[in-house]
């Protein structure tokens, strides 16, 4: 099976991405600003930036899953990481809003031998992905954090019930480090 | 992360380019602007107004252009680093908060200190000693924190740390140091007149915090995981400290939002009964005599600190606690 991102929501990304950049900019360019605000703006507008070239990296990105493996084709950043060697799984949830409400999760997979993937909700079929990494964490009865557990359970995942609380002298190991 | 840090951001422009229209509509509210103030306290001097000098600082300062053009020329020089002129004291506003600025940032960090080690052992201490003598004592003690008005507990300790002490009545410093440039000797000076304030403003807030953190941990040392962690042998200092306790830290983490505003306008109360030279009193006086460009500067900074602060505890709490709330409606 191969999957891409949701293209109404990475057009979403583009327009936050652009306008943030046209707001820290245009001050850079029209005002001879302070220095600590040059700083400020100058950083921020970096991180638009950043974003503006993940989303396009996004864009490119096809994630494919099939029995072995799973698998990221997408410019500088070709990965493949089998089901047998899976050692880290987090999913997270991210929210802007006070409520929390309407917010994106973020599944992050780590290889044996290092290599890591990182794949957002707005992927279509992102819970068949995740549904699929979960039976191969369960399988190698890898530590979950209480997060992670709470968070694929609300994605109706059924969390097999040895992987208990008396996992958690283990969840700093697999602490997302992004 | 990175993703949300960019998100949070982007919501964060928006959000302080309208507050700071607010602001600064808000200051033009009242009728007429400060120069009609200074007319009017000229003529009921008895002194005649210099129309002429009045009508050439209304030009200077843009006051006879419409109110958006004012707004637009206020934030640009406001990026420029040039925050206007302080009208009621006749000089820049950066060198009318100058010192303060500091000497408030310096109370603030004292004042969140004190509270963080005072607060932070005794919640420990009351949630894990529940219904104790020591719980009881202390949430007395608590609640005293609570009733006492902060201006009459500075009273008292400005009046019993004069007499103990023999401690200058309020100021946060010796007065020939008062308008001097920063030396070790005027730090030192700052240091001692500090205990008084930093008790006082802290006071309240450790009491509100030992209640919070005593009621965030109790529920989690009730919660099956604590319980099964100490059956199957966790030492119970380490499966207190390693998981309930961390969950508890939320509120600390979340209060962060709401210290970086205090630096302007925190215990404006106390600050004002205690002779503080920090920037509250300032704020409240150029409220008073609308001196514009000062107090819609202080709103400002005000905005963006509070703006800074709530993205700040938004990221630690994302980095603490990124679960979904069930039933929350997320993007599957």
């Amino acid at each position: 099976m191969q999957y891409r991102y949701d293209q109404s929501a990475l057009n979403g990304d583009y327009g936050r991405g652009g306008f943030g950049l046209a707001l820290t900019l245009l001050p850079l360019i029209l005002i001879d600003v302070h220095p600590i605000v040059f700083w400020c703006l100058a950083a921020a507008a970096l991180l638009f930036a950043a974003f503006l070239a993940r989303t396009y990296q996004r864009q490119q990105s096809i994630v494919a899953v099939d029995d072995d493996a799973i698998a990221i084709e997408a410019p500088f950043a070709n990965r493949r990481i089998a089901w047998s060697d899976v050692s880290v799984l987090n999913l997270r949830y991210f929210s802007t809003r006070r409520d929390r409400k309407g917010g994106w999760m973020h599944l992050t997979l780590k290889g044996e031998d290092g290599t890591a993937m990182k794949i957002e909700s707005n992927l279509i079929g992102f819970d068949g992905v995740v549904d699929r990494a979960a039976d191969a964490a369960f399988a190698r009865r890898l530590p979950l954090t209480d997060a992670t557990m709470e968070n694929l359970v609300s994605l109706g995942v059924t969390i097999p019930s040895d992987l208990g609380p008396d996992r958690h002298d283990d969840r700093d190991g697999d602490r997302d480090d992004d | 992360m990175f993703g949300y840090i960019v998100r949070r951001l982007f919501v964060m422009i928006p959000t302080l380019l309208a507050i700071s229209a607010i602001s600064f509509f808000i200051i033009q509210l009242p009728p007429g602007d400060f120069l009609t103030t200074l007319i009017n306290e000229q003529l009921s001097r008895g002194e005649g107004a210099d129309m002429g000098n009045i009508e050439r600082l209304r030009q200077l300062y843009g006051l006879d252009r419409p109110l958006i053009e004012q707004y637009f020329i206020w934030l640009g020089n406001a990026l420029r680093g040039d925050f206007g002129y302080s009208f009621e004291y006749e000089l820049p506003v950066t060198t009318v908060v100058g010192d303060r600025m500091f000497l408030t940032v310096v109370l603030t960090f004292a004042t969140t200190l004190f509270i963080w080690i005072v607060a932070f052992p005794i919640g420990i201490y009351a949630a894990t000693h529940q219904y104790s003598a020591g719980d009881y004592a202390l949430t007395f003690i608590g609640f005293l924190g609570f009733a006492v008005p902060n201006f009459l507990l500075g009273l008292v300790l400005m009046y019993l740390f004069n007499v103990w002490f023999g401690t200058d009545i309020g100021g946060l410093m010796d007065r020939q140091y008062i308008d001097q440039p920063m030396s070790w000797a005027k730090f030192v000076s700052v240091l001692e007149h500090l205990l008084t304030p930093v008790i006082v403003i802290g006071t309240a807030g450790t009491a509100a915090m030992i209640r919070r953190l005593r009621a965030n941990l109790l529920d989690e040392l009730q919660k099956q995981y604590y319980i099964t962690a100490l059956a199957k042998g966790l030492p119970r200092r380490r499966a207190l400290l390693k998981y309930p306790l961390r969950s508890a830290l939320n509120p600390f983490i979340a209060d962060i939002g709401s210290i970086l505003p205090d630096l302007i306008s925190g215990a404006t109360i106390v600050s004002v009964v205690l002779n503080l030279q920090t920037t509250g009193p300032l704020l409240l006086s150029a409220l008073q005599s609308q001196d514009m460009f000062l107090a819609g500067s202080f709103l400002l900074w005000l905005a963006l600190l509070t703006v800074i602060g709530v993205l700040i505890s938004d990221l630690l709490l994302a980095m603490l606690d990124p679960r979904i709330r069930l039933g929350g409606g997320a993007v599957k």
